[in-house]
């Protein structure tokens, strides 16, 4: 059994030992008080409202590529959120092509791209978020 | 040496002649800095698993910010116990315990930080909510790491550590470590859809079978094999005495633990209760795995 010698010294503290604790308090309340102010906020159960901006047209390879870029305004996360692309000729669909966005965090933004086989010279690209799952 | 000095007097450090200069007690920034590097890498260690798994990096996000925060104060009540028994360095009083608590969440934090943004998980494009949750998800196995890591890397006895060894002793401490042991296991595996899985694969005699493989390897774990750190059965303690006073508690707290892991993730609500008992027997036997292994690796 180990003995011991009652009341010690008190031992000073290193000052590196206060700054990795302050650090720790710093990072911490700085967490607890993002945390508290989405719990607060409480919006995580509002729809997604998404928006889809599409970017140029690129051939790659034997397709055709348009980039696009998913916008989610508001406070609720997509889970699986589709994305349709229609090639246009004025009111005649030419070609759809279906994405896949993973996740959509609130106000996050996503890319991706739309992959057609046909030349779009002449057509008109429209896209649209067709559904999600909540997560 | 590394620079830390201790007082003489009728220490067993003394007696046993490990030669170190005595006079006052002190713990220089060097002493404090290495037993910040082992942190370091005890964060690695314990976080790089989850740091590596999906579903952690979308809990951040879809997990419910109360619980979260409940979660990571739990934790740093843990984080102060554990210190108490044994963290990355020598302490003495509650106050030194609460400073270390606070700095092992930094050293998890910052890893937890660095590791993401290394995978380019985190960036100047995640949203300041995301940032937040992802970082505090994965700061509760890092910091955990952190605290633990002297035991893994330290050098040589003294005298504070056989005072914390001492804490450790008594029958609340051996509760709180099942506790702790079985609430990391479970953490590991808890984020991901296999346990729901292996849930409903499992028919109501593999529960029961669960169950008790579960118990088995918590009772033989601690008492019947020779790991390094088994301790002694106390005197007068036959098998039953022991299977009743810490192998049932033991699987009760890694129950509980499941539970409130489960609940946390939020996979409780909607779901019946067959299947969130299914998911708790599941989680189970990987927290009675973690109860058994904390006593003897802590």
């Amino acid at each position: 059994m180990p003995l011991f010698t009652g009341r010690k010294k008190s031992q000073q503290t290193p000052a590196l030992e206060w700054v990795a604790a302050g650090t720790g308090v710093v990072f911490l309340v700085g967490l607890l008080s993002v945390i508290g102010a989405e719990a607060l906020a409480g919006g995580t159960h509002e729809p997604p409202a998404i928006s889809i901006k599409v970017g140029e047209m690129t051939r790659a390879g034997a397709t055709w590529v348009a980039p696009f870029e998913a916008v989610n305004a508001s406070g609720g996360t997509a889970v699986a959120l589709q994305v349709e692309g229609k090639l246009v000729d004025g009111d005649v669909d030419v070609e759809t092509s279906l994405a896949t966005i993973d996740y959509l965090s609130a106000h996050g933004a996503a890319e991706g791209g739309l992959i057609f086989s046909q030349d779009p010279k002449g057509l008109k690209i429209v896209a649209r978020p067709l559904g999600y799952q909540t997560p | 040496m590394s620079g830390r000095t201790y007082q003489v007097g009728l220490s067993l450090s003394a007696l046993r002649g490990y030669g170190s200069p005595m006079n006052s007690l002190a713990i220089t920034n060097r002493a404090y800095a290495s037993g910040l590097a082992r942190a370091f890498g005890g964060a690695i260690i314990f976080g790089l698993p989850l740091l590596m798994t999906m579903e952690m990096w979308m809990l951040g996000l879809s997990i419910h910010p109360l619980r979260l925060a409940l979660f990571m104060l739990l934790n740093f009540v843990v984080l102060v116990i554990l210190s108490r028994f044994g963290g990355f360095e020598p302490t003495s009083t509650i106050g030194e315990d609460v400073l270390d608590a606070f700095g092992a969440y930094a050293v998890g934090i910052v890893t937890a930080a660095l590791i993401l943004a290394l995978f380019g998980l985190l960036g100047f494009h995640t949203t300041r909510a995301e940032f937040a949750g992802m970082i505090a998800v994965q700061a509760i196995p890092t910091s955990f790491g952190a605290m633990l890591a002297r035991k893994q890397f330290a050098d040589g006895e003294s005298e504070k550590e056989e005072e914390q060894m001492e804490r450790s002793a008594g029958y609340a401490g051996q509760l709180f470590l099942m506790l702790a042991g079985a609430m990391f296991l479970a953490f590991n595996v808890a984020p991901t859809e296999e346990i729901i899985l292996i849930g409903f694969k499992m028919s109501a005699w593999h529960d029961l079978a669960l169950i008790a493989a579960s118990l088995l390897v918590l009772h033989a774990l601690v008492y019947a094999v020779g790991f390094a750190g088994q301790e002694l059965a106390p005197d007068g303690h036959r098998t039953a005495r022991l299977f009743l006073g810490f192998t049932c508690p033991g699987y009760a707290i890694a129950m509980l633990a499941s539970f409130y892991i489960l609940w946390t993730f939020g996979r409780v609500e909607g779901a019946p209760l067959e299947a969130v008992l299914g998911c708790m027997v599941v989680l189970g036997f990987p927290a009675s795995v973690g109860a058994a292994i904390a006593r003897l690796v802590v």
